[in-house]
C-alpha cells in the first residue's frame, strides 16, 4: 500500500538528509500510513542515523512478523512513550529505546544479559572488578579484570572476588550462561 | 599424489575430462516434481548418456545447444531474480575442472569432520528460503550438471588410490540435492556401482527429495549412505519450496532402507521458533517410527547460520520467510546463529530425543553438529570433539 503524498514526501525527505540506504529506504516507504509515521516521528524526534534506522526497521519488522505486533504499535507502547516523555537528553531517550526495541527482538538473549547483569550486581565486586562477558554471549567464556593502583586496593579486590567464588556467585553466573530454555 | 597433512585430504588433480563411455539408457526416469522451462546443452554433450536420459525425461522442454558452458550467453544479468531465474534452466555440460573439493564447512575455529564433497550439479531445483547457496553461488546460478561423471569418477579413484589406508567420506549434497535431479539426470547408477568397487569409500547422498526409484533399482552397499534433510512440517511445508514432503522424505528413507541402502538423517538446519521443541521432538519420534535406527549410518545436528549477505537475500527473496525471526546473533566465523545458550539447549533437547529414540537399538548412531566451535560440542556432548581425521573414521564406520 503506497503511503499518501505528504507522508512519503516527509519520509523520502528524511530519508535523503540523512543518506538512509537502498534497502532501509524501501523498506520504510512499503510500511502502512500507521507504522511509517509511527517510525517518522520517532526519527525525527531523536535524530535517528542511518545505522539506527537500519537496526530498528529490521527489528520491528521481525517483531511484527513474529509477535503479530506492528510497528507503530511497538513504539506507541507504554514503556516507550514513557522513556520517550521522560526529562532525558536526545542520546539518552535513543539508547533507551534501541535497548527496548532490541529486547523484544531478543527477548531470551536481553533477559539472560539482564539476569547477568543483576547477578554481577548482587556480588558487590567493587569499582576494582570488572566481569566481561562475549559479545553478544557467543560463548561461555567469562573474563574477569582486576584493576589496582596499590596494593590494599588489590587485597580488597581478590578478598570481594574470592568471598563472590566461594559464596557461589559464579556459579551462578556460569549456569546462568549454560543454556537457555 | 602427495601425501596428507595431519588430518586432511590433499585432492588429486582433476582427471582428464571426456564424454562418458557408459552405454545404453538407464532404466526409466521417476515421476517429476520439477520441470525446466529449456534444457540447455553444451556442444559435445548433446549425445551423452546423462542428455539422453534427460531429454527423455522432460518430453516437450525446448532444448538449446550453446558452444561452451563457460560463455553462456543467457547469463544473470537480465533477470530479476538470478538466481531463481538459474533454477528454471538446466545446462548439462563437460566439466574441464576438479569435481572433488574439502567440504566448506571446514571453517577454522570449527569442529571439522574431513568431508570431501563432489560436485556433480550445481544449485537445486528447490528454493529452500535459507539455502546458503543463495549467497554462495549468486554469481554463478545456473543449474547446471556435469556429463562426464566418468571423469569424476577417474579423479575419486586416484585420491581412493592414493590413500588406501583412508576411508573416504564423499558426499554430492553439498553444492546441490544429490537426488532431487536424479530422474533427470541418472548419476546415481554410475556412482553406487563405482562405491561398490571401492572399500575405501563412503558414499552420501544427501536429499530432501524422495526421487529413490531408481536407487532402488541398484544393487545397494553398506557404503552408500542415502541421508535426508529434515525440518518439522511447519517449516519443511512453509520454507523449502519445491522439496518432498516430511512424511515422503521419510517414507522414500523406508524404502531405501528395506531396500538394503544405510540411511542417514541431518536436522540442520535446526530453526528456532515458538513451539519448536514439540515439533523436532515429533520430528525425532516419525524417524524413530519409519526406520530401523539399527541401520543408521549418522545422524547430525546444525544450527541454522547465515551470513549477513545471506540474511539480505533472505529478507529480498522470501518477504515471508520466518526462518532469521529466531535470536540469531553474529558468531566468531561472521555467520549469523541463534546465540549460544539458547542452541546449546536445542542440541541438547534434540541430541537426547535421538538417544532417547535410539535407546533399544544395539548400535547407535554418531550423532554430531555441524559447524559448531569445539566449545559447543563440549556443552552439547560434555567432553571435547575427536580430531577431523577420528570424527571422519567415527562417521565412515571406522579406519580400516
Amino acid at each position: 500500500m503506497a503511503l499518501d503524498q505528504a507522508l512519503d514526501a516527509a519520509v523520502r525527505a528524511y530519508i535523503a538528509d540523512r543518506h538512509v540506504g537502498e534497502v532501509v529506504a524501501a523498506r520504510w516507504l512499503r510500511w502502512g500510513a500507521a507504522d511509517a509515521t509511527a517510525l517518522l516521528r520517532l526519527a525525527e524526534a531523536l535524530a535517528l542515523g542511518a545505522n539506527q534506522l537500519a537496526d530498528l526497521t529490521e527489528w520491528l519488522e521481525d517483531i511484527a512478523g513474529r509477535d503479530g505486533a506492528a510497528p507503530a504499535a511497538v513504539l506507541g507502547e507504554p514503556e516507550i512513550r514513557g522513556i520517550l516523555a521522560a526529562p532525558l537528553g536526545r542520546s539518552d531517550k535513543l539508547k533507551r529505546v534501541k535497548a527496548r526495541v532490541r529486547a523484544l527482538r531478543y527477548p531470551r538473549l536481553a533477559a539472560l544479559e539482564r539476569s547477568l547483569e543483576e547477578t554481577v550486581r548482587a556480588l558487590d565486586l567493587g569499582p576494582g572488578v570488572t566481569v566481561r562477558f562475549p559479545p553478544a554471549l557467543e560463548g561461555d567464556e567469562v573474563t574477569v579484570e582486576v584493576r589496582a593502583r596499590r596494593p590494599e586496593t588489590l587485597r580488597d579486590a581478590v578478598g570481594r572476588l574470592a568471598r563472590a567464588l566461594e559464596g557461589g556467585g559464579f556459579d551462578r553466573i556460569f549456569s546462568q550462561l549454560d543454556e537457555v530454555s | 599424489m602427495s601425501q596428507l597433512d595431519e588430518g586432511q585430504l590433499m585432492i588429486a588433480p582433476a582427471a582428464p575430462s571426456d564424454v562418458s563411455s557408459r552405454a545404453g539408457l538407464p532404466s526409466p526416469p521417476a515421476p517429476l516434481r520439477w520441470r525446466p522451462e529449456v534444457l540447455v546443452l553444451e556442444r559435445g554433450c548433446e549425445d551423452t548418456p546423462v542428455a539422453r536420459r534427460a531429454r527423455a525425461a522432460l518430453p516437450g522442454v525446448p532444448v538449446e545447444v550453446i558452444a561452451d558452458a563457460r560463455t553462456d550467453p543467457r547469463r544473470r544479468e537480465a533477470e530479476a531474480d538470478p538466481f531463481g531465474a538459474g533454477k528454471r534452466r538446466l545446462l548439462l555440460h563437460r566439466e574441464r575442472g576438479r569435481f572433488l573439493a574439502a567440504c566448506q564447512a571446514g571453517t577454522p575455529g570449527l569442529v571439522c569432520c574431513n568431508y570431501l564433497t563432489l560436485n556433480l550439479v550445481s544449485n537445486c531445483p528447490y528454493d529452500c528460503s535459507y539455502c546458503f547457496l543463495q549467497d554462495y553461488l549468486a554469481n554463478n546460478p545456473t543449474l547446471k550438471a556435469v556429463t562426464n561423471v566418468d571423469a569424476a569418477l577417474a579423479e575419486v579413484a586416484a585420491v581412493c588410490d592414493a590413500h588406501p589406508e583412508r576411508r573416504l567420506r564423499i558426499g554430492t549434497g553439498e553444492i546441490a540435492d544429490s537426488l532431487a535431479l536424479e530422474p533427470v539426470l541418472g548419476h546415481a547408477r554410475e556412482l553406487v556401482a563405482f562405491a561398490a568397487s571401492r572399500p575405501n569409500v563412503v558414499l552420501e547422498l544427501k536429499t530432501k527429495s524422495d526421487c529413490v526409484e531408481d536407487l532402488l533399482t541398484l544393487e545397494p552397499n553398506d557404503r552408500v549412505v542415502v541421508s535426508w534433510s529434515l525440518t518439522p512440517p511447519a517449516i519443511a511445508d512453509r520454507e523449502e519450496a519445491g522439496t518432498a514432503p516430511f512424511a515422503a522424505r521419510l517414507a522414500a528413507a523406508a524404502r531405501c532402507q528395506a531396500a538394503g541402502y544405510r540411511v542417514g538423517f541431518h536436522f540442520d538446519p535446526l530453526v528456532d521458533y515458538d513451539g519448536c521443541e514439540e515439533d523436532y521432538r515429533s520430528a525425532v519420534a516419525a524417524v524413530a517410527r519409519s526406520v530401523d535406527l539399527r541401520r543408521v549410518a549418522w545422524l547430525s545436528l546444525g544450527s541454522l547460520r547465515a551470513t549477513p549477505r545471506l540474511r539480505a537475500i533472505v529478507r529480498e527473496r522470501h518477504p515471508g520467510a520466518r526462518v532469521l525471526l529466531g535470536e540469531q546473533v553474529p558468531s566468531r566465523d561472521g555467520k549469523w546463529r541463534v546465540f549460544q545458550a539458547r542452541r546449546v539447549a536445542l542440541y541438547r533437547r534434540v541430541a537426547g530425543w535421538l538417544r532417547e529414540a535410539a535407546a533399544g537399538a544395539a548400535v547407535s548412531a554418531p550423532v554430531y553438529l555441524c559447524m559448531e566451535p569445539p566449545e559447543v560440542w563440549e556443552r552439547v556432548f560434555g567432553g571435547p570433539p575427536p580430531d577431523a581425521r577420528a570424527l571422519g573414521a567415527v562417521l565412515a564406520g571406522g579406519e580400516r
